[in-house]
């Protein structure tokens, strides 16, 4: 019996040590764009692609190319709908697309998030007597948005044994504001699969 | 007792065993890399001069590069590429296009992101990029194992 205990231990043992040597905990800089599938979630791979393929089709569609041909129309996004059962901030998602938007130097947006601290700067500008009153901003200028980006991203999760499906589906519209009309609208599909293996942590 | 003590020494080997082989087979690793260039004059010409880099041949032997084009959407260009894979068996890999001004410099390095694809045996498949602003003269498409 001591001796097939010993011969089971020598791979255990030597288990036990590759494991203490070879996977100490270590800390590298990754490629914040690589595309590396890590679970069956939403990562940062899948919002980069989401972003890339959303502005990749607004600037080639049509319509879009004659509107921005030679002015910049006034964008200004909406909140994105998120139906998936995951807690994703959408906001980061709509944040590079539209700064993507923006360094196409096509459009300009209107921020309504920062809109609080625009105002307490403003009325700083106009009442701590300070500035000079030419170059003080007036209320009551600022430009207005002529279209809405609006944007749901949804998902479908299938479980087949030890088998996860996850398709995401993420659309988004671009409305306009004046007549209401979706003057544009795509969408981006990704499938993620993920086994759960049968020995492993 | 003394079968059972076998049988457990023989469990407890196994494990052991299957511990080494998770971590030995967990480990693989991979970053290789074929990249192509197609140009377009400044004047907007078509004229698309494809120049494929194989940094990985190991790669190349399963998928080729077979058109580049560009063509100009308004202002903005868009590029295109072609491939086609040569093997039966599924292939796995990540694509990334650069673009660059026509001075030669690259605009926003390193934003676009490394975008996964699957070809089937032997299927051909076109995967597009745009440019990410109206200064984009040229691309390059990076291609690596997943």
């Amino acid at each position: 019996m001591k001796k097939h205990t010993s011969i089971a231990l020598v791979p255990l043992m030597a288990g036990m040590v590759a494991f203490m040597t070879g996977c100490a905990t270590t800390v590298n800089y990754g490629d914040a764009t690589s595309a590396q599938a890590l679970s069956t979630d939403f990562g940062a791979s899948d919002l980069q692609q989401t972003a890339a393929t959303m502005v990749d089709s607004l600037l080639t569609f049509p319509p879009i190319i004659e509107a921005t041909a030679k002015r910049r129309p006034v964008l200004t996004v909406g909140k994105v709908q998120n139906k998936t059962m995951q807690r994703i901030d959408c906001e980061n998602l709509t944040d590079s697309i539209r700064t993507k938007l923006i360094k196409t130097g096509k459009f300009r947006f209107i921020d309504r998030t920062t809109e609080d601290q625009a105002i307490e700067e403003v009325r700083q500008q106009q009442e701590d007597g300070l500035s000079k009153n030419k170059k003080t901003r007036a209320f009551g200028n600022q430009s207005t948005a002529e279209y809405m980006l609006t944007a749901n991203l949804t998902e479908i999760t299938q479980k087949s044994g030890n088998l996860k499906d996850v398709y995401y589906k993420f659309t988004m519209s671009m409305k306009n504001l004046e007549t209401g009309e979706l003057d544009w609208s795509d969408e981006k599909e990704i499938r993620k699969q993920g086994k759960r293996a049968t020995f492993g942590m | 007792m003394r079968e059972l003590n076998f049988k457990a020494t023989v469990c407890l080997g196994a494990i052991s065993a299957m511990l080494l082989g998770a971590m030995v087979s967990g480990c693989k690793t991979s970053g290789m890399e074929g990249s192509a260039t197609a140009v377009t004059t400044p004047e907007g010409d078509m004229q698309t001069s494809k120049f494929v880099v194989i940094n990985n041949p190991k790669l190349a032997k399963g998928l080729q590069i077979v058109d580049l084009k560009s063509v100009f959407k308004g202002d903005i260009l868009m590029g295109q590429v072609t491939l086609v894979s040569k093997y039966s068996a599924t292939l796995k890999f990540q694509y990334k296009f650069a673009w660059f001004n026509k001075d030669g410099m690259e605009i926003s390095p390193d934003s676009g992101p490394w975008t996964p694809l699957i070809m089937y045996g032997n299927e051909s498949k076109t995967i597009q990029s745009v440019a990410p602003n109206s200064g984009a003269r040229e691309f390059k498409i990076k291609i690596r194992a997943q």
